[in-house]
């Protein structure tokens, strides 16, 4: 298998567009996403988050424009793309009927490369007995069984495409749990979409935001929270780099601005950098 | 579990029934076989007329075997006839419908680095199940008519009615109906739609091989005695005048009849245009590769289409 986290960007678009019908999911996406550790791709309902990691796995082909996963356009060489990324879908892809150790069987099967072993060790670490149906296992457990499938295909980048959305808030812990160790080893690259911004912070390490399929604002997470301030309503901002303003809580009116003096207002949330810049997209729409 | 095992896993409920069925299927066989021999009746006994000595007092026995026979060996027959095109419907929406209406689809194609390997992985083995169906289908047909007629020569052709239950007709009919539901569970990627449609196909393409292969046997039909048209098909009835001419039948009777009595001639030779029987062996490898042909022309198409959809 050639590509490691290591290696160059692990995702590149170039004028990436896709189109269905007359909906543009995504729209003259051009991103790099580098290797290492977890980029967390985030963005609302329809910003394109799903479509992007679909058109990777080459579930969907793109309308326009290229797409590399750790080198290889997955639209025209898909086997080669898919020898070097694991995906775990939004809703776990799981037969009901099937015991967990057959689904890891059956991963072998279709793959030969697949680590059954990693896999199933996973999963006894969690407590979740092979025997077990899938269906008769929580949202939490099937998710925690699709993201052990992907990590045991050993792939060098790994897609969550949104695993956390019907996951409790403990099964979400436990979950990027199992997710942060994989990619602190260092051996994995994970880019995961989710709309569950407050939990991301502590295991992401780059923020890419998306917004009607456009990239609204693409960092490191650590930059992000350095390079922002956040001002309450009616604050001067006379000479200040201003973001976009947005509802805070209790309705008060938040302005993001982009400061790196921490004379300025007060420190921002993850959150509050993320929903600033979806405001941006809005106010630009 | 072998890989062959695993592959074939997610498919068990479904073959496990197949299983069954055709268990069912046999055991049926076997009980009218035993009820039938039960009779013990020896072959020229059958015939309700028989004046031999052995059936003396045994008529009312050989009226109940061949009700037992017609009634029971008939439906057993139905349910063999059925069986691999039934099955094949069920196991090609199995194979690719419910993956993409459970969408399991995105697991196999997200792990597997190519449709077309988790394609054969389970089309091979479901192929072979239909072949070993279209046998016992067969087979049980065949046990089934020697049955109903036991002094009949089953290793001759019996006639071309037999084309869709003998040889390797009900094996080519499970194909089609396989590589059918393959494609348009390929493409309609819902269960129940895919289903109904599937079998919707199935019987047209059952109904469209059939007449394909009519009106080529009418091509290779002779025209003879109607006497010497035997185990043939006979496709058209017309007379022979005593000059020789060959008219039809109502040409015939018009001039060759007798309207009060509605006799013909006895000069008039009764004529019919006739398939022979002859024939029979090439008219049902026609038959049967029209199926096959079909059903790999579906199954490529679902190659081709699952190559390229989303799950």
């Amino acid at each position: 298998m050639s590509g490691t986290a290591s290696d160059g960007p692990v995702l590149e678009t170039h004028s990436l567009t896709k189109r269905y019908r007359r909906t543009v999911a995504v729209s003259d996406l051009t991103v790099t996403i580098p290797a290492g550790g977890i980029t967390a791709l985030l963005g609302p309902n329809g910003a394109g988050k799903s479509t992007l990691l679909k058109m990777c796995v080459g579930f969907e082909r793109p309308t326009k424009g290229g797409l590399r996963v750790l080198g290889v356009d997955p639209a025209r060489r898909r086997g080669d793309a898919l020898h070097r990324l694991g995906y775990v879908p939004q809703a776990p892809a799981l037969y009901r009927d099937m015991p967990v150790e057959d689904h890891l069987r059956l991963c072998l099967a279709l793959r030969p490369t697949f680590d059954i072993a990693h896999a199933r060790e996973r999963l006894v670490a969690l407590g979740i007995s092979p025997a077990s149906r899938a269906g008769q296992l929580s949202g939490g457990e099937q998710a925690q069984i699709s993201l052990a499938i992907a990590l045991g295909t050993r792939a060098p980048l790994l897609l969550l495409d949104e695993p956390l959305a019907s996951l409790d808030p403990l099964a979400r812990r436990e979950f990027l749990g199992v997710a942060s160790d994989a990619a602190k080893g260092g051996d994995v690259s994970i880019v995961l979409s989710s709309h569950v911004i407050s939990e991301i912070e502590s295991v992401a390490d780059r923020l890419l935001v998306l917004g009607d399929g456009r990239v609204l604002f693409q960092d490191t997470v650590a930059s992000s929270l350095g390079n922002h301030r956040i001002l309450e309503d009616g604050a001067p901002v006379v000479g200040l780099d201003v973001v976009a303003g947005f509802p805070g809580q209790g309705n008060a009116r938040h302005l993001l601005v982009r400061s790196t003096d921490q004379s300025i207002g007060r420190r921002s949330s993850l959150e509050e950098v993320v929903i600033g810049y979806l405001a941006l997209g809005r106010q630009a729409a | 579990m072998t890989s062959l095992r695993a592959a074939m896993r997610p498919m068990r409920t479904e073959l496990l029934g197949v299983a069954g069925v055709t268990a069912l299927l046999l055991l049926a066989a076997a009980g009218v076989a035993v009820r039938l021999l039960a009779f013990d009746l020896p072959i020229a006994c059958l015939d309700t007329e028989s004046t031999s000595a052995i059936c003396f007092g045994r008529q009312f026995d050989a009226q109940a075997y061949a009700s037992f026979a017609s009634k029971w060996s008939g439906l057993v027959g139905i349910f063999a006839i059925a069986l691999p095109a039934v099955a094949g419907l069920i196991l090609g929406i199995v194979a690719i419908a419910k993956e993409l209406d459970q969408r399991t689809a995105v697991l196999a194609w997200s792990v597997d680095v190519s449709r077309r390997h988790w394609l054969a992985q389970r089309t091979l083995p479901l192929l072979a199940v239909i072949v070993v169906l279209g046998v016992v289908s067969a087979e049980v047909m065949k046990a089934m008519l020697g049955l109903q007629a036991p002094g009949i020569d089953l290793s001759q052709p019996i006639g071309f009615e037999a084309l869709p239950y003998s040889g390797f007709g009900p094996m080519a009919a499970g194909m089609s109906a396989f590589g059918i539901a393959m494609v348009v569970g390929a493409v309609l990627g819902r269960l129940l739609p895919a289903l109904l449609a599937a079998a919707a196909l199935v019987v047209i393409a059952n109904l469209l091989v059939s007449q394909g292969n009519e009106r080529l046997m009418a091509g290779e039909s002779l025209v003879a005695e109607y006497a010497s048209v035997g185990a043939g098909r006979a496709i058209d009835f017309m007379l022979r005048t005593p000059d020789g001419r060959i008219v039809s039948w109502d040409e015939g009777f018009a001039e060759f009849g007798d309207p009060m009595t509605g006799e013909l001639d006895p000069a008039v030779v009764q004529m019919a245009r006739y398939v022979p029987i002859e024939i029979y062996p090439q008219v049902a490898a026609r038959y049967a590769l029209f199926h096959l042909l079909l059903g790999m022309a579906a199954l490529t198409f679902a190659f081709a289409v699952v190559e390229r959809r989303s799950p």
